[in-house]
């Protein structure tokens, strides 16, 4: 730290004694912080663990010891828990305030331990049968369970992972059925329900106030997802006549996104929703000038491009200081 | 020399050294104003979000502004000769720059490091498409690597020094490492042998005069570009005596002599290097209190591992995952523990919170994007991600 600075600062009159008094006393024993890098180093473990662990069993799976493994995995599950249980703060609505670093990963350490557990279970003793919808459903439940009770983001990524899985496993025979009606991809439709189907809980997590900092995890799963769904939908029915109307969907998709991340003051957001949007103009453009086809429409093309970037970037500085204002 | 305004680049490295106790919570918000207003710093340099925006207009517009130009003057002479063509385009690009810098203020905004990078590209391939087509008497392959590198080396050192580009500056000294070893190459008969050696001594003397001039007052618009190459260089240094490196590089240089297939010269040196420097740059780091050093050695310690590991296998794959694992968690487990009381100017707790605006949970976002398990099958089991948080917390 730079006493000199402080001094010169307050010589100034720009800060109070009581502040230069703070610094320095700060500066003459100074704290080195290694949070990030106990953190780092927990997560490697956790991951390196649950790893092992996964290739343990894929080793395994037809040798002895099945209910060797299975016990030394449920072990670290239970034992991970159980301390999750143990040291945990009361339920709130509102954000918890985990106890410790160590006790965040250490949940996170019992979900992927579980996960193998229910994952070997299925596959060597078959509990679910063939009924992998609900071998899906269990863990995702679970793991939405966790991410609530315990206030853990991390773990609710999780569970959405898992939720699209369970969708996939859900809908394929459905798709199969109506692979009649729809051409190519039979998954636009799950996904594009799955997004919008996030987007809503991120909304509801905000409008009623239950674990309101969820709301950017579910909001980042529902964007991408949903604008990819319908890009893809684009895309797959490009011949049909009708299919400017997926692009249409984008644009509305992007303007109720756009108010909602001004209202938020969320620039990721709103840098993510302008570049959709801009995706989707420009594949429109660039279909029309298409089906021209000639010389001045390629120099359309050029200028369409560069005049339209340039006007986005003067747009993006503008919406920067404005969010800066409200 | 450099392009910016010196007065706010001070005051901007004076507000970022108030910003510490602000997170700190030693300032009020109102001091903290106040100094906003007497050090007052006029660049335009938005957040992450909106800098990474407009880096990828500015090459939408670099890119299709180039196809206009290219396209109405197709025509004329000027474009039948390439090279000469692009050196045009480099200079439009670099006017454009200069113009968006001084006139506009940018300072690390995304327009000026998008045009930064497309100018000193577009200049290498002129420089290397004209002396192709010139034909000057560059007649072996060395040769025309040697000039080009060269040319990027000054190229990209003037560069860093009128923009003060970290990334830029960390691929000068990328470029001069190049070129030193080319050099080596082809003229000094015994270069190929010292190359390791050679890449080793280069890397030490950049980190020493990075390390020494990181807090002189001479080099203070630089501090960005030093740390850049701090970081750089040690990992070079590490990486020049690196077993599996060498062995690879060896491959490559001499593969079958008459002696036989290639093998590392010294292993005595070459082993004991590979394993004790990570835990070297740890312990100094640790000692000295140096955040780069601790950070780029337990990076480095994870490689080390790697290395090791292709070579000697000690223990089945997942013994020996579950088993750091367990030693890893433990040990994390036993510092918080100990450093929960701060100890000898250590402290396991967070000093100030990192955050990016916009509320942004980085650590979910990074388990989403390691963790995709399914617990449906087996197969998918394979590649989790082993290192996937190696490098999370590295935020120089």
């Amino acid at each position: 730290m730079n006493i000199d600075l402080y001094k010169k600062l307050y010589t100034e009159g720009l800060i109070s004694e009581q502040t230069l008094e703070k610094v320095v006393e700060k500066d003459k024993s100074p704290l080195f912080s290694l949070h990030w890098e106990l953190k780092t180093l927990l997560y490697l473990g956790v991951t390196l663990l649950s790893t092992g662990l996964g290739i343990l069993i894929y080793k395994n799976i037809d040798t002895i010891g099945h209910q060797f493994i299975l016990l030394f995995i449920a072990a670290i599950c239970t034992g991970s828990f159980f301390y999750c249980v143990k040291n945990r703060k009361p339920f709130s609505r509102e954000k918890v305030r985990s106890p410790g670093s160590f006790y965040d990963y250490i949940l996170l350490l019992g979900c992927l331990s579980l996960l193998s557990f229910l994952g070997y279970l299925q596959f060597q003793y078959r509990v679910f049968g063939d009924n992998y919808g609900l071998a899906t459903f269990i863990p995702m439940l679970v793991l939405f369970y966790v991410a609530y009770e315990f206030d853990h983001i991390g773990v609710l990524s999780m569970g959405i992972t898992n939720l699209a899985i369970w969708l996939g496993a859900t809908i394929t025979p459905f798709a199969m059925l109506s692979n009649g009606l729809y051409s190519s991809n039979p998954l636009i439709i799950p996904y594009l329900f799955l997004g919008l189907l996030l987007l809503t809980a991120a909304y509801l997590s905000e409008r009623y106030n239950f674990k309101r900092h969820f709301k950017f995890t579910y909001q980042n799963f529902g964007v991408n997802i949903s604008f990819i769904a319908l890009f893809t939908g684009y895309f797959s029915f490009y011949e049909h006549p009708l299919s400017f109307l997926w692009l249409i969907a984008v644009l509305i998709l992007a303007f109720i996104l756009y108010r909602d991340a001004l209202k938020n003051k969320s620039f990721y957001f709103l840098v993510l929703v302008i570049l959709y949007a801009y995706v989707a103009i420009s594949t429109l453009v660039v279909r029309m000038l298409f089906n021209i086809d000639s010389e001045a429409a390629f120099v359309t093309g050029l200028l369409y491009f560069i005049g339209s970037a340039i006007g986005l970037i003067i747009v993006l500085i503008r919406l920067n200081k404005k969010i800066k204002e409200i | 020399m450099i392009i910016y305004n010196k007065t706010w680049l001070t005051n901007l490295n004076i507000q970022d050294q108030v910003n510490s106790s602000l997170a700190a919570g030693d300032l009020t918000k109102e001091e903290f104003k106040n100094i906003e207003k007497a050090y007052p710093v006029g660049f335009y340099s938005p957040n992450i979000f909106v800098r990474s925006g407009l880096f990828l207009l500015t090459c939408v517009i670099a890119l299709f502004g180039g196809c206009l130009l290219t396209y109405i003057c197709w025509d004329s002479v000027v474009t039948s000769h390439g090279g000469a063509w692009v050196l045009f385009l480099g200079l439009i690009s670099y006017i454009a720059l200069e113009v968006v810098v001084k006139n506009k203020h940018h300072f690390r905004s995304g327009a000026d490091d998008a045009l930064i990078w497309i100018s000193g590209g577009l200049f290498c391939v002129a420089f290397t498409w004209l002396t192709f087509t010139m034909a000057w008497d560059f007649n072996t392959t060395m040769n025309t690597a040697v000039s080009m590198a060269a040319f990027t080396l000054f190229l990209s050192l003037f560069l860093t020094v009128r923009f003060a580009d970290s990334l830029m500056a960390l691929f000068c000294f990328l470029t001069a490492l190049v070129l030193a070893v080319l050099l080596a190459i082809v003229h000094l008969s015994f270069g190929k042998a010292i190359l390791p050696f050679l890449v080793m001594l280069l890397s030490a003397l950049v980190y020493y005069f990075s390390w020494s001039k990181s807090s002189s007052p001479k080099f203070i618009y630089y501090r960005h570009c030093l740390r850049f190459v701090q970081t750089g260089s040690l990992l070079t240094l590490y990486l020049a005596g690196n077993y599996y490196v060498v062995q690879e590089l060896g491959n490559q240089l001499y593969a079958y002599t008459t002696f036989g297939p290639y093998k590392v010269p010294y292993p005595v040196f070459f082993w004991p290097w590979t394993i004790l420097v990570p835990f070297i740059y740890t312990g100094l780091g640790l000692y000295k209190k140096n955040v780069i050093l601790l950070r780029t050695g337990l990076i480095l310690i994870a490689i080390a591992a790697v290395t090791f590991k292709n070579y000697y296998h000690v223990l089945p794959i997942e013994g020996t995952l579950v088993l750091i694992g367990l030693v890893t968690i433990g040990g994390s487990y036993w510092a918080i523990r100990y450093l929960k009381t701060p100890k000898k100017g250590f402290t396991s707790e967070e000093l100030s919170e990192d955050t990016i605006p916009g509320g942004v949970n980085v650590e979910s976002l990074i388990i989403a994007s390691t963790q995709l398990d399914t617990p449906s099958g087996t197969e998918s089991r394979f590649g989790g991600g082993d290192f996937g948080g190696g490098g999370s917390s590295s935020n120089f």
